[in-house]
């Protein structure tokens, strides 16, 4: 093995002609000591980033999901379907004219003039410019159903036609505009 | 001004990171001075090492784990400063000159040129013959610092011996 012996003394030798360390050990902690101080603020500092990131991103979705519309009702369907209603309430009322059963008359009028005012105030919420026809509507059905009620047998026929007639113009507001379609 | 527990918990940790520098320094010292050549560039070396090894301490229990650590550090260390230079060639030629063949002891002569020659070898070959021979590493040790198999590590270390063996001042 004189090979390796022969390289060990070599490096042993070249070690030997280290001399003693220049470098103040003082130094080389105080440096130890700022790299660490350095990268624990710089980890304190990616950490504060990420979550301020994390934070403001969460905040503009929940943000923007409340920005996002509401399934709004389909105004013009639910019009039609109203129409429909009272123009068989019409009927139903014509018939029972001469009846007895004024008072469930008054209810099936109350219960119209009611779903009016409902599709008013979600118009008027959604800034259509039908709510007013639709609310003078379910007040002229109010008008009716109290006319039937007391008696007012010369009055309701004239409410009911106004109210129909609101409710048919506000129907075809609705359709042109198309607020709240489907 | 009084010193606050903080503050002399500080300074027993710094008292222990000097004696921590002063009794692994001189041994990282001596093995980056085999691959590099040059105290300067050793110093800085183990200073950096050093640095890096402190960062790491909580992982670090065992004494032994440290000279590992800092032995690995070193050594990848001066692969990366000689691959920054990317003049190796050049620079070991430079620090240790060519081979001082009209010298006129013959043991004088023969060290000087086989410092030359190991210094000319390529880093990987170098670190592979200062990690067996003058840290008597076992191969899987070498292997494991330099990131390659056992066998190339034989290798590495066959090629530099053959490569010492080529200077004809060194008789081995």
């Amino acid at each position: 093995m004189k090979r390796d012996t022969d390289v060990r003394e070599l490096l042993q030798e070249m070690s030997a002609e280290v001399g003693p360390l220049r470098t103040n050990p003082d130094m080389v902690v105080r440096r130890a000591h700022a790299r660490l101080l350095r990268t624990g603020a710089i980890a304190a500092v990616t950490v504060v980033v990420v979550l301020v990131g994390g934070l403001a991103g969460a905040h503009s979705l929940r943000g923007s999901q409340r920005e996002t519309p509401v399934s709004r009702p389909c105004f013009s369907a639910k019009a039609h379907s109203l129409a429909a209603k009272v123009a068989a309430d019409q009927k139903v009322i014509k018939l029972g004219s001469n009846g007895s059963n004024l008072t469930a008359l008054s209810l099936e009028l109350e219960t119209t003039a009611d779903d009016v005012h409902g599709l008013a105030a979600a118009i008027s919420s959604a800034d259509a410019p039908d709510a007013a026809l639709l609310t003078e509507s379910a007040n002229a059905y109010d008008a009716a159903g109290r006319a039937i009620t007391d008696g007012l047998w010369g009055e309701w026929e004239g409410h009911l036609k106004v109210a129909s007639r609101r409710l048919a113009e506000a129907e075809k507001g609705i359709a042109a505009s198309k607020v709240g379609t489907c | 001004m009084h010193e606050g527990p903080l503050d002399r918990e500080a300074g027993m940790h710094r008292t222990q990171l000097g004696q921590l520098y002063a009794r692994c320094a001189p041994e990282g010292v001596r093995l980056a001075y085999l691959l590099t050549g040059d105290q300067s560039t050793a110093e800085d070396l183990v200073q950096e090492a050093f640095l890096r090894m402190v960062g790491r301490l909580q992982f670090l229990r065992e004494a032994e784990a440290s000279r590992a650590y800092l032995r690995r550090t070193i050594v990848n260390l001066s692969k990366d400063h000689f691959r920054r230079r990317a003049v190796e060639r050049s620079y070991v030629e430079r620090q240790a000159g060519s081979p001082p063949s009209e010298a006129s002891d013959a043991d004088v002569a023969t060290q000087a040129a086989m410092r030359w020659a190991l210094l000319s070898l390529p880093v990987r070959q170098r670190c592979a013959i200062v990690l067996r021979y003058y840290e008597d590493l076992p191969d899987a040790a070498i292997a494991d610092i330099l990131h390659c198999r056992t066998g190339t590590v034989r290798s590495l270390i066959s090629r530099g011996l053959a490569a010492l063996r080529g200077v004809p001042e060194v008789a081995i």
